[in-house]
């Protein structure tokens, strides 16, 4: 699951465990290294590039400074309350809690393009099908 | 002299040239890119296509030839494009194939900013698409 935040360019990504970019090509629906392909694989960078996880750096890091892990999520990340309880809501421990900013890869025009309205559902779209298709 | 006081914004646009055999039709872009049948990017290939058919002209009546180029259709292709476009065009041209211009802008939906900041040249056995015109 992918949540954005109201910053428009950071996301939160809740996952059961980590994608490689050949399982986001072929939940994607592309034809191997076509142009399509090749647009898919930058969005792969674009979401996966530079992510921090967000419990180890907690654990690691910050655990002192705050109350707690929701806390810490609040003021670290200064996120909204509606963000922080949507994570909440579906947040398990044994998942992947991971960080991004889309445009930590440099890829500034489809970064746009992934965080928009228009581009957004085809990241869920491809998200759920790698997860679902695990669980099956 | 205009001096503008508030907000001042940017946009642009990029040239593209389209050979094709016939009608230039949205499953022709869809095979072109590599998207499949039920691809997450199913969306982004109908708007980019509806983003390229609400520009296309056919080449040589192109509105831009005649006010920018005094109707010269070489020199247009070689101010905008290429000479080895220009040679490829002529050569379409000899084969009875169809030669659309047009022009992405970064002011429209968020599919046609990607791809008028993006520069791309895609080619089958059906299709040429070139619009490497635009580099930002």
């Amino acid at each position: 699951m992918i949540v954005r935040t109201k910053s428009s360019n950071t996301y939160f990504l809740i996952l059961d465990q980590l994608c490689t970019e050949q399982q986001w090509l072929t939940a994607a629906g592309v034809r191997p290294k076509s142009p399509a392909a090749g647009i898919a694989a930058r969005v792969y960078s674009c979401i996966f590039g530079g992510m921090t996880d967000v419990v180890a750096d907690y654990e690691t890091y910050y655990q002192r400074e705050y109350r707690d892990f929701w806390n810490f999520l609040y003021w670290h990340y200064m996120i909204d309350e509606d963000t922080l309880e949507e994570i909440r809501g579906v947040y398990k421990s044994s998942q992947r809690l991971l960080y991004g900013d889309i445009h930590a890869a440099g890829d500034y025009c489809l970064g746009e393009y992934i965080m928009s309205e228009e581009g957004f559902p085809t990241i869920k779209r491809i998200l759920a099908k790698i997860y679902k298709e695990r669980k099956a | 002299m205009k001096i503008k006081s508030d907000f001042v914004t940017n946009s642009s646009t990029t040239s593209y040239i389209i050979i094709c055999d016939g009608d230039f039709t949205q499953q022709d872009l869809a095979d072109l890119m590599g998207v499949q049948k039920g691809s997450a990017f199913s969306g982004l290939v109908e708007s980019l296509y509806q983003s390229l058919h609400h520009s296309l002209n056919p080449a040589r009546s192109a509105r831009e030839i005649g006010e920018n180029y005094g109707g010269d259709f070489e020199a247009y292709l070689r101010g905008h494009f290429s000479e080895e476009v220009l040679r490829k065009v002529l050569d379409a041209e000899r084969k009875g194939r169809s030669v659309f211009v047009g022009s992405l802008a970064s002011d429209k939906n968020m599919t046609e900013t990607f791809f008028c900041c993006d520069s791309f040249e895609w080619e089958n056995d059906k299709i040429y698409i070139n619009a490497l015109q635009c580099v930002w």
